[in-house]
């Protein structure tokens, strides 16, 4: 994963929890990394390490942690370092769900080192959208709907994520209704 | 190539292109760019932009038109600052300018201050993705930046740190010891705490103050030096000071220590070296890590190491301690670091190798401040006294571990020690013994005086003692013990002590006295075996009993001294060669042990029986017997119940040897062992035949062998059953036999076999199969008889379906008065000849218990009214009165049953009433006779005034094919048959039937069933239908029908109602025509040659043809319905059909527009819904004898008149006038039936006789409207008809 995601765990402790939580993260992880850089690619585990020691640091479970987490890429990184290009998503959350998959194949190039999820979207209804996620990674299911929460948040429409289908039940990828 | 788009394409690849004209007018623009600057087309381009790049004097369309071929930068003049790069194309064929490209933004703000999104651009357009690069990159040098910050800040931190780590090493402010920096001259840089207090030092006796003294110091000090130490006194103590020169930063650190202390020790180590140098043990001192640095002559004399190799060295390196004991080092050592007194024995080697046990003292010598100074040790030579103590330690350790009791007293003999044995003996505690005599504490009661008397003489004269005596724990338990004792004397021969050994042998003495006591028991058992215990010497000839005072024959032992008597004159004398055998083969060693049963005389006389068991238990040298043992027992009880035994076995032996049942005993390998008479005759073998075989090889036939082996596995379970099999006797003839068979088990309850019981059941076999093959025949019968009614019955149908068809359109037509009554015939005749086949059909089918009773809701008083109308006719033709006497009030409105069958028993009973009455009436009556919240027991009587009938046929009136007389058939017709089937039906609905008859007064027959109760929602709801003239016009419809009759009926009826019809003789033909005429429905009969109708159909499926397939079938067999629809067709019609039956199948299937309505089912139809003519005026012709104005005036009147007779009768039912109403209806009957108008003959003269007020309010109303209806119906239709 690239820095960024570790730099905004980084960040989602220190300023929610203190600097010390976030030093004992790191202890607890045993990840000994005082800086990540944004665009340099960091191997997934540090990510999960990271994500396991902040559950056990603020006794959370990492299901939450990762929801949090999700929400927080969305209105702290996301909004804070690409602000302009969150907006260009779309005037509403719908409209942005709907550009979802285009502004992720459009991802995919910038970051050659980047192992992007792709999405789709189906049941485009006014009141809800189906997301289909489909990823190389286990175990995001839970970022993956913090994101979409957070989505809803950033245009002050509150939507509920409701994981319809997952690869743990038998399916090829993980479908979320989410609907406001 | 020639590439050509449509404009929303163009608009989705370039969303902000410009098209502009020669005239540079903007004639269209892209979405998105529409959207960034919106209302452009039309405009000029000049108004809008400029042209950045290249630089053009002036915008024309020439102009332009060079600028095309390289990158051309356009600013919206109305937004300063946003520009679109691209380039400009020519159109020739347009003569237009087209620009391609898309606007250049800085950063993804302005995309967004744009009002722009994601999907505003083109897919192939990069500018989001550059710009997102872009942002990228920002973060990037953002993260480098805030890198190179956070990276500057730990090395500046890491130097810090390393140098305030280097000045707290040199100069440790903590430090409890004076620390002191002062530059070259002296001058004090910097003090620790401790060195702050010092403030005057007094050094060479000369007294400075502190800034004095550290120039005074400075002046003898060399920066270069290594180091340099002095010593100065301040505030009365003295202190060593380092002093380490640094020359790189120009100045001293000084380290001072405190060591008034160590000074003051030196001292005192001194004195107390003088004083040790005078002790004649050996004495050295340590200092606090163990090394001597003092000892004095005594030591080196003991260890035999001279003063200087000893000091400098520890003293376990000198040999204190040796390697074996570490234990003692380890607490010398231990001792040493933590200052602690020390003492201990420990062996001390001396330099040449041997050693001496030393005994070490050592205590630290402390300092004012409580901490070690150093040690001062003593040694002390103590090897003899050790070897002392362990040799009494041996000593003492064999008393003390000693497991017999030891006991030392002294001269007195009172307690002076003993060991734990003697103190676990005794319960005494050592203490508690001291100063006692053994004696007094522990003998008792039971201890034996002379034992006393003996131990207390051997003590007094001195003499050892050995003796066992019965002394007593504390507890009070006695105890045996053997006592060794002697005196201890001194040299001089007195005695000073004792000491004794003492030895539990309580167990053995215990063991002793059990022997003693089974040798006793052992006795006692064997003269209970017998009756008594004797033993015989060969030698003396003499006999000795074990308890001489026993009897024995009558003789007590003391009479039996005589052995002759005893062992001969008393045996029996037909038993009397036993013993002389046995005596024999004993004294010449044959034998050496007998078991005998024989007879000896009672000294009363009487015989007893006696079992006489011997054995030898001495011999002499040859092996002859010198004693011998044994006992007598009177068995003679068990002899007599063996002999009655005996005799019973026998009785019964003999009983299954001749009883007329065959038994066999087998062994566990199924071998015979016995077999009695009957067994041997039963399979024809001798008994010597038999014994020894395998039973199953001789007789099992193949067919019985696994039954047989299961058998014998399930005997080898404890299994006893009973079964039969078929064998073959010895020649070879097959035979049945009954076996009850049963495990066989010996004394030991062990399995040794089977024993079975045979009973010959050949006979009952026979007769068995016999009865079967009977019964198979019958039934097979009955089936012959059910096929062959069937297909008679189909074969009878077939044409039955033509002539009952073909006289219904002869009806419709104009016929004479002659030709309606023959044509009445035939329909009577055809009518009656389908009763017979349906009346045969169902009694077969009751036979053959095929048939199914229908459970569904019906109304029961629609089913009274409707079997009413219906024979309402036959009886009127008759002119009999036709009543419902009484229709029970609590009559449940529905009821669940088979209408159906109950409608038939009806209708059979009724006509059978009206048929056999010639005048006066048939009456009919519903009795509730038993009414539950379920259930409603139904009377129904039917009574007639007819024939009646004898009481003798009265009895046979159910029997089948039964009629009074002969002549009954031939006046009235039928088959007998009806009453039968009416019977049978109603006992098939769980009820029953009786009938009362007298002959020439009438008879009654009445039946009682018990139907549930349910509800409106139980009743079948179905679609009726207006049939109307030509409901069928345009439809296509196949009929399919090898029979052409039938073909004929079924095209007629169709082709009445505007149906083109096309017909078939087989079913290719039927599908090729139905492909032809691209039919819309297809009547198809199943039997027919080539293809029949259920292949035709399958077929017409597979070639996905989906019209709707009707079945047309004379074959009434269950199932064939099922069959019919399993095979892809759609309904079922059975021949001879109901033409409104017919009708309204194909209605139902074509979907025409007939109108439907919700009418509740019942059994017989509306009048509305028949198809037939509303009227039929032939009869008026007849009547008028071809005048038509007579007809004309009849007509008029009718429609003049009837709608206000109608009126009238309406208005009188509204006020209840039921008799006004019923006497209208009664004039209103002749002209309807002159008019023929069938749907309301029937209706009209139930409204005549509601009068009698039996039919509810709301069903008269309904029937009242419904006739009215259909009578404007048929005004309207004469109107037309007669008046234009």
């Amino acid at each position: 994963m690239y820095g960024i995601v570790n730099k905004a765990i980084e960040d989602l402790v220190r300023e929610n929890y203190g600097d010390d939580k976030w030093e004992a993260v790191k202890t607890l992880s045993g990840v000994d990394v005082d800086f990540f850089i944004s665009n340099e690619p960091y191997d997934d585990d540090i990510t999960y390490k990271l994500a396991t020691a902040v559950s056990e640091v603020i006794h959370i479970p990492v299901s939450m942690v990762l929801q949090v987490f999700g929400e927080w890429w969305i209105l702290k990184t996301g909004i804070e370092k690409y602000g302009g290009l969150m907006q260009a998503g779309g005037n509403s959350l719908h409209e942005f769900l709907i550009n979802l998959p285009l502004f992720h194949s459009r991802i995919m190039l910038i970051y050659p080192k980047l192992t992007p999820p792709e999405f789709k979207v189906s049941h485009i209804e006014d009141q809800s959208i189906y997301v289909h996620y489909f990823s190389k990674r286990q175990g995001l299911m839970d970022f993956v709907k913090g994101l979409l929460t957070g989505l809803g948040k950033m245009y002050n429409t509150p939507a509920e994520v409701e994981l319809v289908e997952s690869r743990e039940q038998g399916g090829d990828h993980e479908i979320f209704k989410v609907s406001w | 190539m020639n590439v050509i788009f449509e404009e929303t394409q163009f608009n989705r690849i370039f969303p902000f292109y410009i098209l502009i004209n020669h005239d540079l007018v903007i004639q269209s623009v892209g979405k998105t760019l529409e959207k960034m600057i919106p209302g452009m087309a039309g405009k000029s381009f000049h108004n809008i932009f400029s042209i950045k790049r290249p630089e053009i004097a002036s915008i024309d369309f020439e102009s332009l038109q060079n600028t095309t071929n390289q990158l051309v930068i356009i600013e919206v003049t109305t937004a300063k600052h946003t520009v679109l790069r691209g380039q400009l194309e020519l159109l020739p064929a347009t003569k237009q300018i087209l620009f391609i490209g898309s606007p250049w933004f800085g950063s993804m703000e302005k995309v967004v201050q744009n009002n722009l999104k994601i999907d505003d651009f083109a897919f192939h357009d990069p500018m989001i993705d550059l710009l997102h690069v872009l942002k990228t990159q920002e973060i990037t040098t953002d993260d480098l930046k805030h890198l190179l910050t956070t990276v500057n800040k730990q090395k500046n931190d890491l130097k810090n740190a390393a140098k305030e780590i280097h000045d707290i090493a040199l100069f440790p402010m903590q430090n409890p010891d004076p620390l002191i920096r002062i530059d070259r001259e002296g001058k004090i840089l910097k003090l620790n705490p401790a060195a702050v207090l010092l403030i005057d030092f007094i050094y060479d006796d000369i007294k400075y103050n502190q800034v004095d003294f550290w120039i005074k110091i400075s002046a003898i000090l060399d920066i270069n030096a290594d180091r340099e130490v002095i010593e100065a006194s301040s505030g009365g103590k003295t202190y060593s000071f380092v002093i380490k020169p640094l020359p790189d930063d120009g100045y001293y650190n000084i380290y001072g220590r405190d060591i008034t202390e160590q000074k003051k020790n030196e001292e005192q180590l001194k004195l107390l070296a003088l004083v040790a140098s005078t002790n004649e043990n050996g004495v050295f001192f340590t200092n606090t890590r163990g090394v001597v640095f003092y000892a004095n002559q005594a030591y080196c004399n003991l260890t035999g190491y001279s003063l200087d190799e000893i000091i400098g060295h520890t003293p376990m390196e000198l040999g204190l301690s040796s390697v074996n004991n570490n234990t003692n080092a380890d607490i010398l050592r231990n001792a040493f670091s933590t200052g602690q007194n020390f003492h201990f024995e420990i062996p001390q080697y001396r330099k040449d190798g041997s050693w001496f046990w030393s005994r070490c003292k050592g205590q630290p010598n402390l300092g004012n401040d409580g901490r070690v100074m150093h040690y001062f040790t003593i040694i002390e030579d103590i090897t003899l006294e050790k070897e002392n103590e362990n040799q009494l330690n041996i000593l003492s350790s064999i008393a003390a571990q000693n497991t017999h009791g030891v006991v030392i007293s002294d001269k007195d003999g009172k307690i002076e020690w003993a060991n734990k044995s003697f103190e676990l003996m005794t319960g005494y505690a050592l203490s508690e013994m001291v100063g006692k005599k053994p004696g007094f504490i522990l003998q008792g009661p039971e201890t034996n005086p002379e034992t006393i008397a003996y131990l207390r003489s051997q003590i007094q004269t001195g003499e050892p003692f050995v003796c066992e005596i019965l002394n007593y724990h504390r507890s009070g338990k006695p105890y045996w013990l053997r006592i060794q004792g002697q005196a201890i004397k001194d040299k001089e021969g007195n005695v000073m002590k004792y000491f004794a050994i003492e030895e539990d042998i309580t167990h053995e003495k215990e063991t002793q006295q059990k022997l003693k006591e089974f040798e006793s028991r052992f006795r006692l058992a064997l003269e209970k075996i017998g009756d008594n215990v004797w033993e015989y010497d060969f030698i003396t000839n003499k006999t000795v009993f074990s308890n001489p005072k026993k009897n024995f024959l009558g003789y007590n032992f003391s009479e039996n001294t005589d052995n002759v008597r005893l062992w001969w004159n008393n045996i029996h004398k037909d038993d009397l060669h036993l013993m002389i055998e046995n005596d024999r083969k004993c004294r010449c060693g044959e034998i050496d042990f007998h078991i005998l049963e024989y007879r000896m005389i009672d000294k009363d006389g009487s015989i007893r029986w006696v079992l006489d068991r011997g054995v030898v238990i001495e011999k002499d040298m040859d092996g002859k017997p010198l004693k011998i043992i044994g006992t007598h027992t009177n068995i003679t009880d068990q002899k007599i119940a063996e002999e009655a035994l005996r005799i019973k076995e026998e009785k019964y032996r003999n009983i299954i040897t001749n009883m007329n049942l065959g038994l066999l005993e087998v062994d566990i390998e199924e071998k015979i062992q016995y077999a009695n008479q009957r067994f041997c005759i039963m399979s024809g073998y001798e008994l010597h035949d038999l014994i020894g075989k395998k039973a199953s090889d001789l007789f099992v036939t193949p067919e019985s062998r696994n039954l047989l082996e299961q058998k014998n596995e399930s005997r080898k379970n404890n299994v006893a059953d009973a079964y039969e099999v078929s064998v073959t006797d010895k020649n070879g003839q097959l035979r049945w036999w009954l076996i009850s068979g049963a495990p066989n088990y010996n004394d030991q309850g062990k399995l040794i076999g089977s024993i079975g019981i045979h009973l010959d059941v050949t006979e009952q076999k026979n007769l068995e199969h016999e009865l079967i093959e009977a019964k198979n025949f019958a039934e097979a019968s009955t089936r012959a008889k059910e096929i062959f009614l069937a297909n008679m019955s189909h074969e009878i149908r077939t044409p039955m379906n033509a002539i009952i068809g073909m006289s219904n359109q002869l009806a419709k037509t104009s016929l004479s008065h002659n030709q309606e009554f023959y044509l009445h015939t035939i329909q009577s005749a055809a009518d009656n000849l389908l009763v017979i086949i349906n009346d045969i059909l169902d009694l077969s089918k009751i036979e053959a218990g095929k048939l199914a009773l229908e459970n569904i809701g019906f109304d029961p008083r629609q089913l009274a009214d409707s079997v009413m109308r219906v024979m309402m006719y036959k009886a009127e033709e008759k002119g009999i009165a036709f009543t419902t006497s009484h229709i029970d009030n609590k009559l449940s409105p529905v009821l669940i049953g088979d209408p159906f069958r109950l409608n038939q028993v009806l209708l059979n009973l009724l006509s059978n009433a009206i048929k056999f009455t010639e005048k006066g009436s048939v009456d009919v009556s519903f009795q509730v006779a038993g009414d539950t919240p379920e259930a409603q027991t139904l009377v129904i009587k039917v009574q007639d005034t007819g024939i009646g009938m004898d009481e003798t046929f009265v009895k046979q009136i159910f029997d089948k094919f039964s009629q009074e007389y002969k002549s009954v058939s031939r006046t009235y017709g039928g088959t007998g048959l009806g009453m039968s089937i009416a019977k049978d039906l109603i006992e098939l609905m769980g009820g029953k039937i009786e009938v009362v008859s007298k002959k020439e007064k009438g008879t009654t027959i009445s039946f009682t069933v018990e139907f549930r109760k349910g509800d409106i929602s139980d009743i079948l709801q179905k679609e009726a239908f207006n049939i109307t003239n030509n409901f069928l016009a345009g439809k296509k419809i196949v009929v399919a029908d090898d029979n052409d009759h039938n073909r004929l009926v079924a095209s007629i009826i169709l082709g009445n109602y505007g149906a083109e019809i096309s017909e078939a003789v087989n079913g290719e033909e039927a599908i090729r025509t139905i492909q032809q005429v691209n039919a819309d429905l297809v009547l198809m009969d199943i039997q027919m040659p080539v293809l029949n109708g259920l292949q035709a159909t399958r077929q017409l499926r597979e070639q996905g043809i989906e019209i709707p397939v009707i079945a047309v079938t004379a074959n009434a067999i269950k199932g064939e319905n099922q069959k019919c629809l399993d095979a892809g067709m759609n309904d079922y019609i059975s021949k001879p059909f109901k033409e409104d039956e017919f009708l309204k199948t194909i209605a139902r299937w074509l979907k025409t527009e007939a109108v439907s309505e919700e009418i509740s089912a019942g059994i017989s139809e509306s009048h509305a819904e028949s198809s037939d003519p509303l009227f039929d005026i032939s009869s008026l012709k007849e009547i008028s004898r071809g005048n038509e104005a007579f007809i004309l005036k009849m007509v008029k009147l009718f429609c003049d008149q009837t709608p206000l007779m109608f009126d009238e009768m309406i208005s009188a039912f509204e006020k209840n006038d039921l008799e006004t109403m019923g006497a209208i209806a009664h004039k209103i009957k002749p002209s309807i039936d002159t008019f023929n108008i069938i749907p309301v003959k029937h209706d009209i003269r139930t409204i005549e006789a509601a009068r009698n007020g039996k039919i509810p309010q709301q069903d008269l109303q309904n029937l009242l409207g419904q006739t009215r209806i259909n009578l404007d119906k048929v005004i309207s239709e004469l109107k037309k008809q007669f008046q234009g």
